[in-house]
């Protein structure tokens, strides 16, 4: 017997592959050097030729099925224990690999062998953009695919191992969880950088971001500082929650993992959604915190641009990305196209979209901030600012009003929804005077 | 522009026509002294004379081939059948004679139009609240419109006394007194076989005829409610049928409700339904659904009427349930 492996189809930095089609059937013949199974990475198909001539005795990874980079497809057999496997009156023989073992379970939730059942718009669409039926999973009681499981599905054939990833976890019930998962659930991903011997500035990132986006601001501030660069719930490093977290069930989160990393008196720098997890733990004074910097920060009313959430969350490729990019700046050409690569990059993983998607519901549904926390301003006795772009397009200024007065307002003009990026002199000045102030 | 009712809009028509086309004659029962039980050829006899307005016995075998002949034989009669309900009586001069004639002899025009009323919510029983409009709009060579406004009433009649084959003009004994702007200009046509969209929408198409129209857009306004964007499309004609509109529509919505009072075993519904199916299946993110009166009929009382009815609520219902 020959296994038939993995080799050299996953590339780099791939760990797995998913098996597209397999070109024999258990029992057929195979040569040497002949096409025997398709398997799909992130960058291609690619074909894998038999090891070795023979029957195909057992097929181990079922079409959908991902495979770690050097597991077993399948095994091939010699021809003796073949026909002996098929022919009732053959004379006893050694076991074949067939006989000896009951085949390997198929895929988990062995969705391909079942008729996909989905709307005709819905098998369009899915065939143009090479996305598997099979790996999607019906929202409407009817059990019919239709075209919005696949906007949220959103998958292309080059990601097609996070396809199948993704629709392992979908699965629920039904199918083991994903092993990869387990045991983070919540610790978030923390990192501690500068001088540890200077004032700690925990940084709460905003929504699709993570914690090394705030690096033009830590370079502004010097190295004097120690900087905690957290991972928000559902973003960068950090586990995915199961289901959308509030605003509140985040806080809880990053006071969890501050707690377990003994940090428990800092200054607070956050952005946009992070300034309304940095208000909500502010509200839980569990921590000294010594100053509060808010950058354009979510919780302070209602509005917020849904078409950049909803936008942002779904686009799975550059050029969808890039539009939504562009309204984070006053400039627009500071949404470069490397920006706007490097941000695709770290959104490449489709169930950390799928992540962010439900976030956003929880958070933002219908385009609007769920989460009101202005009644938290009044008691903070720390000093307090909030900085804002006079062109926001992402949540209004106007809502920094609604303060009553208890916080220093920063308006500045040009800017959009990213001074920390758009402004980062001034940012670092006005962090600076709030830290200086604190001590 | 004047307000005028769907009736009057009608007999603006007729009038108009009749003084550009002396060949044009209007005959039926009781259409001449009485002016029509739905006043719709009232004051024409006085106008037009007993010759070109005649008044005829209860026989509507012998009216259907009196509209044939005098159609082969160079005139343009406008025939009123009172009741849709009677039109088997007249489906042999429609199906044997009219729809055919063209095809058997040589420069045979067949210019009639055949105006009659049916369907229900008005209490008057299952002998006379019938739609039909499936049984006429099966034959190939006969074209069959049911306007919705006095607008399209007017402009349609008057395009289907200038056609040169045999028209079913359906009207509805609901829609007589709707009131309505219909432009003043005689030259004001609208063309068989052409679509309008009475409101438009992004997640779903409803398409009807004649008084489910009205429905529609009532419906639509329920939808709109649950923030639903409903598109309302009154085909106004049922053949020949506005293709490009309804394919149009589906591949902005992807989903279909197709209205019809008519029963639904066999029915216009379903053959809306199925000629969506071949021309923008690929379009369809679900099935299409129809809402139609159950196959029975229209009972005479109230309530079990306005219960069998189809009616906004359950054509917001069906959209919802294929939007799930």
């Amino acid at each position: 017997m020959t296994e038939i492996t993995v080799v050299g189809a996953g590339g780099e930095y791939m760990e797995s592959v998913v098996v597209v089609e397999w070109h024999k059937k258990p029992g057929e013949r195979v040569e040497v050097g002949e096409t025997v199974v398709t398997v799909e990475t992130a960058k291609a198909a690619t074909d894998i030729e038999a090891p070795a001539s023979g029957v195909l005795a057992e097929i181990r990874a079922e079409v959908g099925q991902e495979i770690e980079v050097g597991g077993v497809l399948g095994i091939i057999g010699d021809d003796v224990a073949a026909v002996a496997d098929s022919q009732l009156t053959a004379a006893p023989q050694p076991p074949s690999i067939s006989a000896e073992q009951p085949l390997a379970p198929s895929a988990p939730c062995d969705g391909g062998k079942k008729r996909v059942v989905a709307s005709p718009l819905a098998r369009r669409v899915a065939a143009q953009r090479n996305i598997d039926l099979a790996s999607v999973v019906p929202s409407s009681p009817s059990g019919r695919i239709k075209l919005r499981d696949l906007e949220t599905h959103a998958v292309e054939a080059p990601h097609a191992a996070g396809t199948a990833a993704m629709a392992v976890k979908r699965q629920g019930s039904a199918c083991p969880p994903v092993p990869a998962s387990a045991g983070k659930a919540g610790n978030l991903h923390v990192q501690s950088r500068g001088n540890r011997q200077g004032d700690r500035i925990v940084f709460l990132h905003g929504f699709g971001s993570d914690g090394p986006s705030w690096q033009p601001l830590l370079a502004a501030l010097g190295s004097g500082f120690n900087a905690i660069l957290v991972d928000l719930p559902g973003h960068g490093r950090s586990p995915l929650p199961q289901h959308g977290p509030s605003v509140n069930e985040m806080a809880e989160a990053v006071a969890l993992a501050l707690g377990d990393a003994g940090i428990d008196d800092f200054h607070l720098i956050a952005h946009s959604l992070g300034g309304a997890i940095a208000l909500a733990l502010a509200a839980r004074g569990r921590h000294a915190i010594r100053s509060l910097t808010l950058i354009a920060p979510a919780g302070l009313g209602p509005d917020i641009n849904g078409g950049f959430v909803s936008g942002l969350v779904r686009a799975t490729r550059p050029e969808s990305l890039a539009p939504w990019l562009s309204k984070l700046f006053h400039d627009a050409s500071l949404a470069s196209p490397a920006f706007v690569a490097a941000t695709m990059q770290a959104r490449f993983d489709a169930s950390l979209r799928d992540a962010q998607t439900h976030i956003a519901e929880a958070v933002f549904p219908d385009g609007t901030q769920a989460a009101d926390l202005r009644h938290v301003i009044k008691g903070i006795a720390a000093p307090l600012k909030i900085v804002w772009g006079e062109q926001d397009r992402i949540i209004p200024m106007q809502h920094a009003l609604g303060t009553g007065g208890l916080a220093a307002l920063h308006f500045l003009p040009g800017v959009g929804h990213m001074p920390q990026i758009e402004a980062v002199e001034a940012v670092a000045r006005l962090v600076m005077q709030n830290i200086r102030a604190a001590s | 522009m004047s307000m005028m009712r769907y009736a009057e809009a009608l007999n603006q028509a007729l009038r108009e026509e009749m003084q550009r086309d002396p060949t044009v004659f209007v005959f039926g029962e009781d259409i001449g002294r009485y002016g029509g039980v739905f006043k719709v050829t009232r004051g024409l006899m006085e106008e037009f004379g007993e010759a070109r307005i005649r008044d005829t016995p209860i026989s509507e075998q012998a009216l259907a081939a009196m509209a044939v002949t005098a159609a082969m034989t160079g005139t343009r009669p406008v025939l009123e059948i009172m009741y849709a309900d009677f039109m088997p009586l007249v489906l042999d001069a429609l199906i044997n004679q009219a729809s055919i004639y063209e095809y058997l002899w040589k420069d045979v025009t067949m210019p009639f139009v055949l105006r009659t009323q049916g369907g229900a919510g008005a209490g008057a029983g299952a002998q006379h609240s019938k739609n039909l409009d499936a049984l006429v709009a099966h034959i190939p060579g006969i074209k069959v419109v049911a306007p919705s406004t006095p607008a399209d009433a007017k402009g349609l009649l008057k395009s289907a006394i200038r056609d040169n084959q045999p028209v079913v003009f359906l009207e509805h004994k609901l829609l007589y007194n709707m009131r309505d702007e219909v432009p003043d200009d005689p030259k004001h046509l609208v063309e068989i076989g052409k679509a309008k969209i009475l409101v438009e929408g992004a997640d779903i198409s409803i398409f009807a005829t004649s008084r489910m129209v009205l429905e529609s857009r009532k419906a639509a306004e329920l939808l709109a409610a649950d923030g639903i964007s409903a598109e309302v499309i009154d085909l106004r004609s049922l053949r020949p049928l506005d293709l490009g509109a309804i394919k149009a529509s589906i591949a902005r919505t992807h989903h279909a409700v197709v209205v019809n009072e008519g029963w639904r075993f066999c029915g216009y519904a379903a053959e809306l339904s199925a000629t969506i199916m071949d021309h923008a299946f690929d379009d369809l993110d679900a099935p299409v659904a129809r809402v139609t009166l159950p196959d029975m009929p229209v009972p005479y009382s109230e309530p079990l009427e306005m219960a069998v009815l189809p009616n906004a609520a359950k054509i917001a219902d069906a959209a919802r349930n294929i939007l799930k």
